[in-house]
């Protein structure tokens, strides 16, 4: 009976992860960049009315609004306080060395051209994560003051918060197996066929 | 390929949502409770000062503690599991046994990552942080994935044609 194939792939993978995410945590600017610039285009193009500015430092994004938050009476007397949401972009966005190590652990054909290929089309799941964890902080964490100036309707809040749960707890880590599986197609196939040829093997032949 | 795609997206939103829900909550927040408590069984023998209350892990010592919180309890992971056995072609039992062990599987790796995260944020805050944001989610998903393969693996070879996957 030969070796279980997943066991080394698997043994791969979980040396390649760490390597992966250290390198993707050290340039955290480059590889988060993306999906910051795309979420500021987004923010910007969805909501003109309020949205200042986004702004990309270090590990940081920043929306900056026009929303006025509410003054606690007699503090700061005549001043105005604008809502500035900030998100980590990391937080969705460690996909990506994660499937960076499915698929060098895989040891597939024209590895790097998908590597390539898979950052792009992550960063669309990557900002909707960004957007809606930005969006959550101005609908729903800031309270009705700063809700009511948005114009959000009770079920586009609602929405919001399916969104921001979506992208928080789903989306960072289903994305990129999913993509490292539609990308890998002949992985599953080859599972199954080295199964049954293996199954074969273990039987005696008929006399 | 396709198919299952789209009928596992089906499924995973259907539960997800199903998560989200009170019934479905009514469900969660006692499962993370007795998952603090299991963490907390788990490293009494060689460190018995450490308390479970409700879904709260402490050393009452050094005041430290930490609370299991959606996206550190594993049922994402479990939902997503569930709706990947559900999705591929292959005979009910298999994918009700496999749902069984696989949850059974990947809850067991998240008690790991629980009293790991417990006792690196008692020792640097810096790496916690990575390991709690970054590291164990991905590990989690992994072990997902892995249980997954290896599940597709152990299909019965009648069945085990990939078909419409």
């Amino acid at each position: 009976m030969g070796r279980n194939p997943l066991y080394a792939f698997f043994l791969k993978a979980a040396l390649w992860l760490p390597l992966c995410l250290a390198l993707w945590y050290w340039k955290a600017e480059w590889f988060n960049g993306p999906a910051a610039i795309v979420s500021g285009w987004i923010m910007r193009g969805l909501f003109p009315g309020w949205v200042q500015a986004v702004e990309w430092s270090q590990r940081t994004i920043s929306l900056v609004t026009t929303l006025r938050v509410p003054m606690v009476p007699g503090v700061n007397e005549g001043k105005v306080a604008v809502m500035v949401a900030e998100a980590n972009p990391l937080l969705y966005t460690y996909g990506l060395p994660l499937f960076a190590a499915l698929l060098l652990a895989s040891g597939e054909a024209k590895r790097w051209r998908k590597l390539v290929l898979g950052a792009l089309v992550l960063i669309p799941f990557q900002a909707w994560g960004i957007c809606f964890d930005l969006l959550k902080q101005v609908a729903i964490t800031a309270g009705p003051a700063v809700a009511a100036q948005t114009g959000f309707s009770p079920w586009q809040r609602e929405s919001i918060a399916l969104g921001y749960q979506l992208g928080t707890l789903i989306l960072p880590t289903v994305a990129p197996v999913v993509l490292w599986l539609a990308l890998n197609r002949q992985f599953i196939p080859a599972l199954v066929l080295e199964r049954a040829l293996q199954g074969k093997g273990d039987f005696a032949p008929p006399p | 390929m396709l198919r299952f795609f789209l009928i596992f997206l089906v499924i995973l939103s259907g539960l997800f949502a199903a998560e989200l829900t009170p019934p479905g909550q009514a469900v969660v927040t006692p499962w993370t409770a007795i998952l603090a408590r299991l963490s907390v069984l788990a490293v009494s023998p060689f460190d018995p000062h450490v308390i479970a209350y409700g879904k709260v892990i402490q050393n009452p010592s050094s005041g430290f503690g930490v609370t299991i919180e959606a996206g550190c309890n594993a049922v994402e992971a479990s939902i997503i599991l569930i709706a990947a056995m559900l999705a591929f072609p292959a005979p009910w039992r298999h994918k009700v046994l496999g749902a069984a062990v696989g949850i059974l599987a990947v809850q067991g790796v998240n008690v790991l990552r629980i009293i790991s995260l417990f006792y690196l944020g008692q020792w640097r805050m810096d790496v916690f942080e990575f390991a709690h944001l970054y590291l164990w989610q991905a590990l989690i998903m992994l072990d997902v994935l892995v249980v997954w393969l290896i599940w597709i693996r152990a299909m019965p070879m009648q069945s085990a044609t990939p078909h419409g996957a």
